[in-house]
């Protein structure tokens, strides 16, 4: 009785462990590719200076700085908020950053599950990529 | 039963060695697939240990005498409930439930981040198996709860042998806060692995942004949560149930779970730094490794025996185990950050003495000092027995010497520290800031040196405690009528969006609240008095301003005790305001051990406190002591504070693209055109 308990127990957890071997697709895991970018570090800092630049405003509403210290603080943040938005323009970034993001994914899936990427064609009037099957473009509404 | 959970122990550990060099095969060959396989034994490991539990669960409920640690403590006529609580009643037992927290913490983290960070996580899985295969070893090898009692015959065979009845569980454990506060200090040890692993994990990988303290933030919130209610519950048990008037002892092991909580409190607060500003960045890493190396060592401290307590776990097998498990992760984890150190590099220098940053770096110098101090005090009997050859033990006195200043000086700058700005702050910022809590903090230290107060550390803490309570209310009341002003809002409604908008701030500044309400309990120790007396029913005893008046003393006897109870009438200005029934107990089936339950009369202002000591020495009278604690209700109320304000910090962000930051997108444009237009 113990003994078939534990064989049951063994072939149970065997089965469980070792099926992602030989079932789940190969998608390799690219370290590279799932690093956090140069994108992710920028928008991640550009995020915390806007909030110190907004803790800041509201110390002062709150009365606990003086108009020295604010405008010295707040020159020095906005300075370093600019220049991350300039490095985000030499990115590309600025312009439209849900495109960037979506572009970003879609790069994403076609390098780790290259026969699952998502098959598109291109706007004849402006030049959008729209997944097959559509046949109006998502971006100019004109016909594909 | 106990045969199947022995396998059960054994299938774990070789599903986390498996997961341990799974996980790492899977990284070094970038094959996902080995990975996944890896996590999966991580989940089937945690059931596998599950399924231990639950046996010897079951033999705990069915009395099954012939395992020894079923039949070392508990006894048939024990109640069920305590039956199952005696789980972590014994050694062995207890290292399972460790066991069983660790890889159910183990499996939460792999199942929460399965589609993210997969980079970092084959070595996350990798750090958490290895601490999961340590502690499994142990438990299977040298500590096994499933052991079996053997008996040797005249011969020198050995047979299976089954006592008619156990030992019965230690009386001083048959108390509810005693019943919880193991698991709850254990969910608070282990927790630290969480961080401590992505710390590894993000050293290995090279990825020292604040990726990995933004994922583990709840993890070690929560653990440092868990581990501060441990304490309190452990201290409000010492305080009920040992009978001694008081409620932290510097026992070695209170002292080995303060340790982590000190050092998680300087990692939590010096996170903040390096997300703002990205500054501290080795230290937090190496601040996460010894916080979790001292939980660990809490652990070696009670389970190794190397130091005497109230917590009687010994067992020497085990402390060169975890002696050298410590040595081992300290050398890896130090080779990893000196290794990694260009990755660790800080953004910006400090820019002045007055500012946030460097009020960080004091109270994270100070939570550290205070906690090598405990350190020392803890080991110094160890020390002494290598140096002088006898094992010196520091008593409380050195603790408290040590221990006040530096808890005044971490209570200022709980006040002091959030009203700095970052980077610089000048004298007239300052002076906006602090005028009035300077002024009410000195107005009452001038009142309470009027009233005849001498002592130097209450004045000292009561006028810090009132500079740091004026910063709070300040801060919460200023805060508030800038949102008044902006939105409309009424003043409460304001006050409760405000907090909710910034829920570490405020959360914060309600745990720094809390800390404050237990300073002030802590500093009634200074002003406690204490009377002992043989009574018999008739007599009357004077403590401060109470009478205690004895009616009757009564012997009787419930399932697993005989007790002896004495009823006392409390008058007060010649007013009946009380009966109070102080008990001693002895228990049956552990060999007559006592207990002795604490009469308690709680009130903001003092405790009074009524022991039943026993019969005299003549046998004809009853020792009765009676203890007047003030402001010790303080200290419990300010432990639920701490809890309500850590929750609220834990509360869920609503997700925005600049969730991290707790900004909202309309205000994050707003802010961008501001930065646009210069």
């Amino acid at each position: 009785m113990l003994i078939a308990t534990c064989g049951l127990l063994v072939v149970i957890a065997g089965i469980y462990v070792l099926t992602p071997l030989f079932k789940e697709p190969g998608g390799n895991l690219e370290v590279e590719l799932l690093a956090e970018t140069e994108l992710d570090r920028l928008l991640a800092r550009k995020a915390m200076v806007y909030s110190n630049l907004k803790d800041l405003e509201f110390e002062y509403k709150m009365g606990r700085l003086s108009d020295g210290d604010f405008r010295r603080l707040e020159a020095g943040y906005k300075s370093e908020a600019a220049k991350l938005l300039q490095d985000l323009d030499r990115l590309g970034v600025a312009k439209d950053l849900d495109e960037t993001i979506e572009r970003d994914i879609a790069a994403r899936k076609a390098k780790l599950f290259p026969g699952t990427a998502e098959k598109t064609r291109r706007c004849p009037s402006c030049g959008a990529e729209s997944p097959l099957g559509k046949s109006y473009c998502a971006d100019c509404g004109g016909k594909l | 039963m106990s045969n199947l959970g022995t396998f059960c122990l054994l299938l774990a550990l070789c599903l986390s060695l498996y997961g341990l060099f799974a996980s790492l095969l899977g990284a070094a060959l970038k094959q996902h697939r080995i990975v996944r396989s890896a996590e999966r034994a991580a989940i089937a490991s945690c059931a596998s240990i599950l399924l231990a539990l639950v046996s010897l669960l079951y033999l705990l409920a069915t009395s099954d005498f012939s395992v020894e640690h079923v039949a070392q403590s508990t006894s048939r006529d024990l109640p069920l409930f305590y039956k199952l609580a005696a789980l972590w009643g014994a050694h062995d037992g207890s290292m399972l439930l460790w066991v069983f927290v660790t890889a159910v913490f183990s499996g939460i983290v792999v199942f929460q981040n399965r589609f993210r960070y997969r980079d970092m996580m084959p070595y996350v899985v990798a750090v958490l198996m290895f601490n999961l295969s340590f502690f499994l070893i142990l438990n299977i090898f040298l500590s096994n709860p499933f052991d079996e009692l053997v008996q040797v015959l005249p011969g020198g065979t050995m047979q299976k042998f089954s006592p008619p009845d156990g030992r019965g569980l230690n009386p001083l454990l048959q108390y509810w806060a005693m019943v919880i506060h193991p698991p709850i200090l254990y969910l608070g040890f282990i927790g630290f692995v969480v961080p401590f692993a992505f710390a590894i994990a993000a050293l290995i990988t090279r990825q020292l942004g604040d990726t990995w303290i933004r994922t583990t933030r709840r993890w070690t919130l929560v653990t440092w949560l868990f581990l501060g209610v441990g304490l309190i519950l452990g201290g409000k048990w010492a305080y009920v149930e040992l009978g001694w008037g008081g409620y932290w002892g510097w026992d070695p092991v209170e002292n080995s779970s303060l340790m982590p909580w000190l050092a998680g409190t300087a990692f939590l607060h010096s996170v903040i730094v390096q997300e703002r500003k990205g500054m501290l960045k080795v230290w937090n890493v190496l601040l996460i490794v010894i916080t979790y190396l001292l939980g660990i060592f809490g652990t070696f401290i009670t389970r190794s025996g190397i130091i005497n307590s109230v917590h009687a776990f010994a067992d020497s097998k085990l402390g060169v185990f975890f002696l050298y498990y410590m040595l081992l992760v300290l050398g890896a984890s130090l080779y990893l950050i000196i290794d990694r150190l260009p990755y660790l590099k800080s953004e910006r220098r400090l820019d002045s003495v007055l500012s946030r940053e460097s009020a960080f770096l004091f109270n994270n110098l100070l939570l550290l000092v205070a906690c090598f101090a405990v350190l020392w005090g803890t080991m110094f009997p160890v020390l002494s027995n290598w140096v002088e050859g006898t094992k010196i033990t520091v008593g409380p006195p050195f603790f408290n010497n040590v221990g006040v200043p530096i808890g005044l000086m971490l209570l200022l700058l709980t006040g002091v520290g959030p009203l700095f700005a970052w980077r610089k702050t000048s004298v007239e910022s300052l002076k906006k800031a602090f005028l009035w809590p300077v002024i009410l903090a000195l107005l009452l230290c001038v009142v309470l040196l009027a009233a005849g107060m001498r002592s130097f550390y209450v004045l000292v803490s009561f006028t810090l405690s009132m500079f740091v309570l004026v910063t709070i209310v300040q801060e919460f009341w200023k805060g508030t009528r800038v949102r008044v002003r902006k939105t409309g809002e009424n003043f409460a409604l304001a006050m409760v969006n405000l907090t909710l908008k910034n829920k570490r701030r405020y959360g914060g500044y309600i745990v720094h609240l809390a800390v404050v309400l237990m300073f002030i309990g802590l500093t009634g120790n200074a002003f406690n008095r204490e009377t002992s007396q043989a009574m018999v029913p008739g007599d009357e005893m004077q403590i401060g301003r109470y009478t205690l008046k004895m009616t009757e003393y009564h012997e009787g006897e419930a399932a697993n005790y005989q007790y002896g109870r004495a009823t006392l009438e409390v008058y007060s200005g010649g007013k009946l305001i009380r009966t109070m029934q102080p008990e001693k107990r002895f228990y049956k089936a552990s060999e007559g051990q006592s207990t002795t339950e604490v009469a308690l009369y709680s009130k903001p202002l003092e405790d009074l406190y009524v022991v039943l000591a026993g019969p005299s020495n003549d046998g004809k009278r009853y020792e009765i002591t009676a203890h007047v604690n003030p402001l010790v209700w303080w200290v419990w109320f300010g432990a639920a504070v701490m809890v309500a304000g850590t929750l609220i910090t834990l509360l869920p962000d609503k997700r925005s693209s600049f969730a991290n930051a707790q900004l909202t997108i309309a205000e994050a444009a707003e802010i961008e055109m501001g930065v646009k237009a210069r």
